[in-house]
């Protein structure tokens, strides 16, 4: 199974929220805190999570997502390099 | 012999409630009070373009799911001798009254015969899909020759003033179309699915017999600043997605061998249209063209049961579909229920 860097799937989710360009997204960055975060936000993390890794997150495990790092967690260590 | 959709019409309520309506806001205004009009621009370019939506209808203070049935069914009454409907059939989840159904009020506001069946059911995003197979059966068993089924939803009346997401997404309105006996099978065969666990995801919690309107319901915010109160219209967008994820991508394989028809050999599809990220996830997710799939709710917004006569009568104005072509429904939403078939113009 191909693991993705962690670097690209942080930029793969600043594309995909539409986060401006001179803004930096770290591990560290809160995504509900995002100016560019909405409920539009929620279906494109759920579709990322479908399309990259086949996984689904329920609507509690997304509750209990804040950072870019805890969104990585749920995924699990084993897909990212 | 078989059955078919002779007509289709649809009714929007007069009133159009833009995005900016729902966004221009305090929010977003400066010290001295004065909104950034930039911004609210940029917002709702992007609004607009993940949702597909720019305006939506809604009725007016006063005006409920039936008067907008009964208006779509005069419509479609104008060029159809209203003798010969022997059955109709209103699916709303707006009811008019608890008791009686307002398919019955109808058939008197109508001036229907009297020797006629009526009666509701209460289904959403899968009404339209749900009315046609009782349409079909009833033909099919000689209950009736000539149906009157109406799709028709308000939910601006369930969505709370501060739920900007949900605001933007639904509109209200009212299709109608008469099914007919036929003599080619023009309605194929169905797969439906239900799925109670759901059931929460897409409710409105108070107002019905388990739990009463509460005038002191207590707002609740979302986290993506959507207010609401159990009075309301609540819908966990994650969980929804899930479901459609996981649930229809197998509807649409399955009603094409239920139908014994491939993809290539079917001319169209329409799917309940739920809003335009999730309707384009799910169309590249299955491997839908995208000239063959169906994709516009720009100016109505998710209208529930409604979307898929919409897109149908949508389609035949402007030329995508024409007679004897073969168009793949699918409905799927709010129970979790869902549903679909294929039929030919």
């Amino acid at each position: 199974m191909k693991r993705i860097k962690k670097e690209d799937f942080i930029e793969n989710l600043k594309e995909a929220l539409e986060i401006e360009d001179d803004k930096t997204l770290t591990m560290d960055t809160n995504l509900k805190d995002l100016e560019e975060y909405d409920s539009l936000s929620v279906l494109v993390i759920v579709a990322m999570l479908d399309k990259k890794f086949g996984k689904q997150i329920s609507s509690s495990d997304f509750e209990k997502v804040t950072t870019i790092n805890s969104l990585i967690n749920f995924i699990g260590e084993k897909y990212f390099e | 012999m078989g059955e078919k959709i002779r007509k289709i019409e649809y009714y929007l309520p007069e009133k159009i409630i833009t995005n900016k309506d729902i966004y221009y806001s305090k929010e977003i205004a400066n010290e001295k009070g004065q909104i950034d009009e930039n911004l609210l621009e940029k917002r709702i370019s992007k609004l607009e373009k993940s949702t597909g939506i720019k305006e939506r209808h809604i009725v007016k203070e006063g005006e409920t799911a039936l008067d907008i049935a009964q208006k779509v069914s005069e419509k479609i009454l104008q060029k159809y001798d209203r003798d010969k409907i022997d059955f109709i059939i209103l699916c709303t989840e707006s009811p008019e009254y608890y008791l009686p159904a307002g398919a019955c009020i109808l058939q008197d506001r109508l001036n229907l015969r009297k020797n006629i069946g009526a009666f509701d059911f209460n289904l959403g995003c899968s009404g339209f899909v749900y009315g046609l197979v009782l349409a079909k059966s009833f033909i099919q068993n000689n209950i009736a020759k000539s149906i009157l089924l109406i799709t028709s939803e308000t939910y601006s009346k369930l969505i709370y003033h501060k739920d900007k997401g949900n605001r933007t997404i639904f509109g209200d309105a009212a299709a109608a179309v008469i099914v007919e006996r036929s003599k080619k099978d023009q309605i194929g065969k169905f797969v439906l699915g239900t799925d109670g666990s759901g059931y929460k995801n897409l409710i409105v919690p108070n107002g019905g017999l388990h739990r009463r309107y509460n005038p002191s319901a207590k707002e609740i915010d979302d986290g993506a600043g959507n207010i609401r109160t159990e009075n309301n219209f609540f819908m966990n967008g994650t969980e929804v997605f899930n479901f459609t994820i996981k649930v229809v991508p197998e509807l649409f394989f399955q009603i094409l061998e239920k139908n014994k028809i491939s993809l290539e050999n079917l001319d169209y599809v329409i799917f309940h249209q739920a809003n335009k990220y999730m309707n384009e996830y799910l169309r590249k997710k299955i491997g839908i063209p995208k000239d063959k799939y169906y994709l516009n709710l720009l100016y109505t917004g998710n209208t529930v049961s409604a979307t898929i006569p919409i897109a149908i009568r949508n389609a035949l104005d402007d030329g995508t579909i024409k007679k004897g072509k073969k168009v793949l429904l699918a409905g799927f939403g709010v129970g979790y229920s869902w549903g679909g078939t294929v039929i030919t113009i």
